[in-house]
């Protein structure tokens, strides 16, 4: 690596940790340490949003995969994401800011019950932890990859870093390193397209040579019997599920939106997310289709992303790009250790402990912050031995992420879903989502199904089950077409 | 159903997106400004989150139909 590229990387490192430590000073209690004292403006917030999303997955694999499938990996961007992310700034957030909750599981017990508020936060956490053990490992391999480092250095030092302001800087913290970390991403991002648009003599020369080898790779859509990403399974099961499942029910996600100084930076945020989110496929697709056209000699279309990063860019930028994927990990990793938090400190202990003391929770809080980024470090090495975590993982989201679609749906937008009928639909739709892991059907399918069934399960039970009275729904549901002595 | 989907071309699903995302238009423009801009007491135009959206949808209808 050129020494250029090393000052940038310890120049990125030591901003980070100084921007993140300016926060320390303002976290004063739990609200400041999880919602950041409700003071975040939306453009901080939108760019934070991107930064928790795009995450080892969407770095290197997207690459991969669009070195391999084209264009549609870009759907995750645009079809599997814009529609759920202006619902759920219109509709979801000024909803979750109304009620006044720190989380997505205090919503749900408010809703429906304190059963369904620790379930959800359970199942969400577990996964957390799976997934920060996976993030810290990627991140890992990348520093041995590039700087040589073994893998344990690797873990200790990211790991301390990530620790070092989010546990003490709390969302604010997080929030504005992702911010920053996102500009550089998206800076790099640019820096790659132009100069490989400029090696390859122009677009038009770039996507004839693109598609005359590979004539679907410029289309977003792919034949419905296309095993990886048909296009119906597509639209179904990314669009109309999983993904509003993801932008209206993910913690990590909507933490630092309601951490937002008013209802209206709240719902801008999102807004201005998706705006960023519709130019994310430069900075993650553009990438394999360019190492495709260059034809780079790689045996494996995860390495195109780095293949790009040492032939097209000069010393310098590589290094910020190098940076940028760090940063990509890294805003991941923070954003889930401090929601993970939350809920375990406020959705699972406020209800199991009777005797909690809520003025102990900013402490709580840190020390969990602290056992989450222990325990990622510890899972991190042995991460590989799993082999097929990835697919454990994605298997494991679209077994609940069907039913707590029904649930926010229905709850949020009807008064007739009733606290046992989410319960049982929450037990019962996860159990279906379990069942249908051993037929043959494709992963978007699964949760397209269960989503339906759940839907239908919520609305049956609640015809003969007690819902909650009108004065509790009046804060917990959103009507925007009532009357305004009604909302 | 699946199987019905599946014998559709490829091309459907440009035009399944763009309805998806005409009918988002008509819906987003459905909800009231009061609703959007809670808090704000004379909101500006540029806060009228509704046509940030429409901005959105505009630039996903060119994505779908040229790609």
């Amino acid at each position: 690596m050129h020494t250029l590229d090393l000052v940038v990387i310890a120049g990125y490192v030591l901003l980070i940790i100084f921007v993140g430590l300016r926060f320390a000073g303002r976290v004063k209690n739990a609200h400041d340490f999880f919602l950041a004292g409700r003071s975040l403006t939306w453009w901080v917030i939108g760019l934070s949003i991107i930064g928790s999303n795009i995450d080892t997955n969407s770095y290197v694999g997207a690459s991969g995969n669009a070195y391999t499938i084209g264009l549609a990996q870009a759907n995750f961007e645009w079809i599997g994401a814009i529609p759920a992310m202006i619902i759920a700034s219109l509709i979801f957030i000024p909803l979750y800011w109304r009620a006044g909750v720190y989380s997505i599981p205090e919503y749900m017990g408010l809703r429906y019950n304190q059963a369904v508020r620790v379930v959800t936060a359970l199942i969400t956490s577990v996964f957390a932890v799976f997934a920060m053990g996976v993030a810290m490992w990627a991140l890992a391999l990348v520093l041995e990859t590039y700087l040589g480092w073994p893998i344990w250095l690797s873990i200790l030092i990211s790991g301390t870093v990530v620790g070092l302001y989010s546990i003490t800087g709390g969302l604010a913290a997080v929030a504005f390193t992702d911010a920053l970390q996102v500009s550089i991403m998206f800076f790099c991002g640019i820096a790659i397209v132009a100069l490989g648009i400029t090696e390859l003599g122009g677009f038009s020369e770039f996507s004839s040579t693109l598609t005359r080898d590979n004539p679907d790779h410029l289309s977003v859509y792919l034949p419905a019997d296309h095993p990886q990403s048909p296009w119906p399974g597509v639209i179904l099961g990314l669009g109309i599920v999983l993904s509003p499942a993801y932008w209206i029910a993910s913690q990590s996600i909507l933490q630092r939106s309601l951490g937002a100084k008013s209802q209206w930076d709240a719902s801008a945020s999102m807004m201005f997310a998706a705006f960023a989110k519709t130019f994310v496929p430069l900075l993650i697709i553009f990438p394999g289709l360019l190492a495709l056209v260059m034809q780079a000699p790689i045996d494996d279309s995860d390495k195109a992303l780095p293949w790009i990063i040492k032939n097209v860019l000069p010393p310098g930028l590589s290094g910020l790009m190098f940076v940028a994927v760090i940063a990509a990990l890294q805003s991941s990793i923070d954003s889930s250790i401090n929601s993970t938090s939350l809920m375990i400190t406020r959705d699972i202990r406020h209800v199991l402990l009777k005797q909690h003391d809520p003025a102990q929770d900013l402490v709580i809080g840190r020390w969990i912050s602290l056992i989450l980024l222990l325990a990622a470090m510890l899972i991190a090495p042995f991460i590989s031995d799993l082999g097929g975590i990835f697919v454990f993982l994605q298997t494991g989201l679209s077994l609940f992420q069907g039913p707590m679609l029904a649930l926010l749906l229905l709850g949020a937008l009807s008064q007739r879903a009733t606290p046992s009928a989410g319960l049982w639909t929450l037990i019962s739709g996860v159990g279906l989502a379990a069942a249908l892991q051993f037929t043959d059907l494709n992963f978007y399918y699964i949760a397209f199904i269960s989503f339906c069934y759940s839907m239908l399960a919520i609305w049956s039970i609640s015809a003969f089950t007690k819902g909650l009275s009108a004065d509790q729904l009046a804060t917990l549901t959103y009507r925007p077409f009532a009357r305004e002595s009604n909302s | 159903m699946i199987q019905w989907f599946q014998n559709m071309p490829a091309e459907w699903g440009n035009y399944v997106s763009m309805l998806l995302f005409l009918a988002l238009a008509l819906f987003v423009w459905q909800i009231p400004l009061s609703k959007i801009a809670a808090g704000l007491a004379a909101p500006k135009k540029w806060q009228d989150i509704r046509l940030w959206a429409m901005a959105l949808i505009a630039l996903q209808l060119v994505i779908y139909a040229v790609f």
